[in-house]
């Protein structure tokens, strides 16, 4: 048999008194397990993400300190000397003249004397940056001496900037034909971001630079790119 | 009239139950108060502390400081860029010094070279001589410096040749360059 409960104004008003004062600890338990679950959980997810981009924002903090740091330590002097040399050695655009004085140089210190020269330019309408990593200009040569000449000439002209490399010796009795390509390397556009940890030379830098300090012709003034024959870019960056 | 039953009795046991349960509630409540406080203290600090904000300011302070070195850092951007491509040839440069300097120390004294022409992969070269004897010893040394495998390899006799006006006999030779 089903029992009718009538529960009117009456019931409720007597069920309150009976209970009323379990209302406020129940509310207050219901209210703080409300906001456990639906604020301080969530809140305590966030915080390990604010962590993590705390962490993240420190440590560029750190590279910006480190960059910082280390640009104040550099000397502008030292720097500029060894941007010269490195520059010399690997010009920036096709140093004509620098590479006339390189192979007087390696001539004279070999003994041998200069004869008639032929360079290869190539296409003057390209800039350099879009020919490839390394451009070269050839140089055909001739210059009168042995083999041994031909030899110590090698040797001189390994140790003059601009960097070259003999692709080709003939010699013949008196006379040493060689073909020579001269490197050089157009600047790359300089994005310096100071969020990136900036590169300073390493101890094999420091040992390629020490040794390329101590070539021939390094000495000279660096010719501005923008003077030379190699299309239209601006080669200063400061 | 049945006097066991004692409703006043019965009565104060219900309300030290009740008593006891509002108590434990009373107490669950106060705890879990107590918690959500002190989470809420601690999630406070800890935001506090784990703020970008201030790391963001400090951030921008030293991009300003920075500013004023970019000329430095393009320049030692542009070391490094120079350096690296100058590592990279040396590197990859063949230096023909000692190779001459060997094929040359092979030629006998009575001998004397007449042509060298090297380049990237081989190597040819011609030794004249009035002596066959001198033109042997000279192939005999480019056979044992070809067998060390060093600098050259795969040594080719392409010739010999006899000027009969000055007896002079003319030796050439190809090698691959190792």
């Amino acid at each position: 048999m089903k029992k009718n409960i009538n529960i009117d104004k009456e019931v409720i008003t007597v069920l309150y008194k009976k209970n009323k004062e379990y209302f406020l600890p129940l509310g207050i338990i219901i209210i703080c397990v409300a906001l456990f679950i639906f604020v301080i959980i969530p809140q305590i997810y966030s915080l390990f993400d604010l962590q993590k981009k705390s962490k993240q924002e420190f440590e560029k903090l750190n590279v910006l300190k480190t960059n910082y740091t280390n640009l104040l330590n550099i000397n502008d002097a030292t720097l500029t000397s060894q941007y010269n040399v490195t520059s010399s050695v690997l010009p920036v655009g096709k140093d004509f003249a620098g590479i006339l004085n390189a192979v007087s140089i390696a001539a004279s210190k070999a003994g041998l004397s200069l004869g008639a020269f032929e360079f290869s330019v190539g296409d003057l309408s390209k800039p350099p940056t879009s020919v490839k990593k390394f451009p070269i200009l050839e140089l055909t040569l001739n210059l009168e001496g042995d083999t041994n000449g031909a030899s110590r000439f090698i040797k001189e002209l390994y140790k003059t900037a601009p960097i070259s490399e003999i692709i080709n010796v003939k010699t013949n009795y008196n006379s040493v034909n060689a073909t020579i390509n001269f490197y050089y390397k157009a600047i790359p556009p300089v994005n310096f971001n100071e969020q990136t940890p900036l590169k300073m030379l390493s101890g094999a830098d420091l040992t390629v630079l020490s040794g390329i300090s101590k070539w021939a012709n390094t000495e000279r003034q660096i010719i501005s790119p923008s003077a030379s024959s190699s299309g239209g870019f601006n080669a200063n960056p400061f | 009239m049945n006097s066991n039953i004692n409703l006043l009795q019965q009565k104060d046991d219900q309300l030290i139950k009740k008593q006891k349960r509002l108590k434990i509630l009373k107490l669950i409540a106060g705890i879990l108060l107590a918690t959500v406080a002190l989470f809420s203290i601690i999630i406070f600090i800890l935001n506090t502390k784990f703020s970008v904000t201030s790391i963001k300011n400090e951030q921008n302070s030293v991009i300003n400081s920075i500013s004023a070195l970019k000329a430095k850092a393009a320049k030692m951007i542009l070391v490094n860029d120079r350096i690296k491509g100058t590592s990279e040839i040396l590197k990859k440069r063949k230096d023909y010094t000692s190779l001459i300097q060997k094929v040359l120390n092979s030629v006998p004294g009575e001998a004397k070279t007449a042509g060298l022409d090297i380049n990237k992969d081989s190597l040819n070269m011609s030794v004249s001589s009035n002596s066959l004897l001198s033109i042997d010893t000279y192939l005999e040394n480019m056979i044992k410096l070809s067998q060390e495998k060093k600098l050259i390899k795969n040594l080719v006799i392409k010739g010999i040749n006899v000027n009969f006006k000055n007896g002079e006999f003319i030796l050439s030779v190809n090698a691959t360059i190792l």
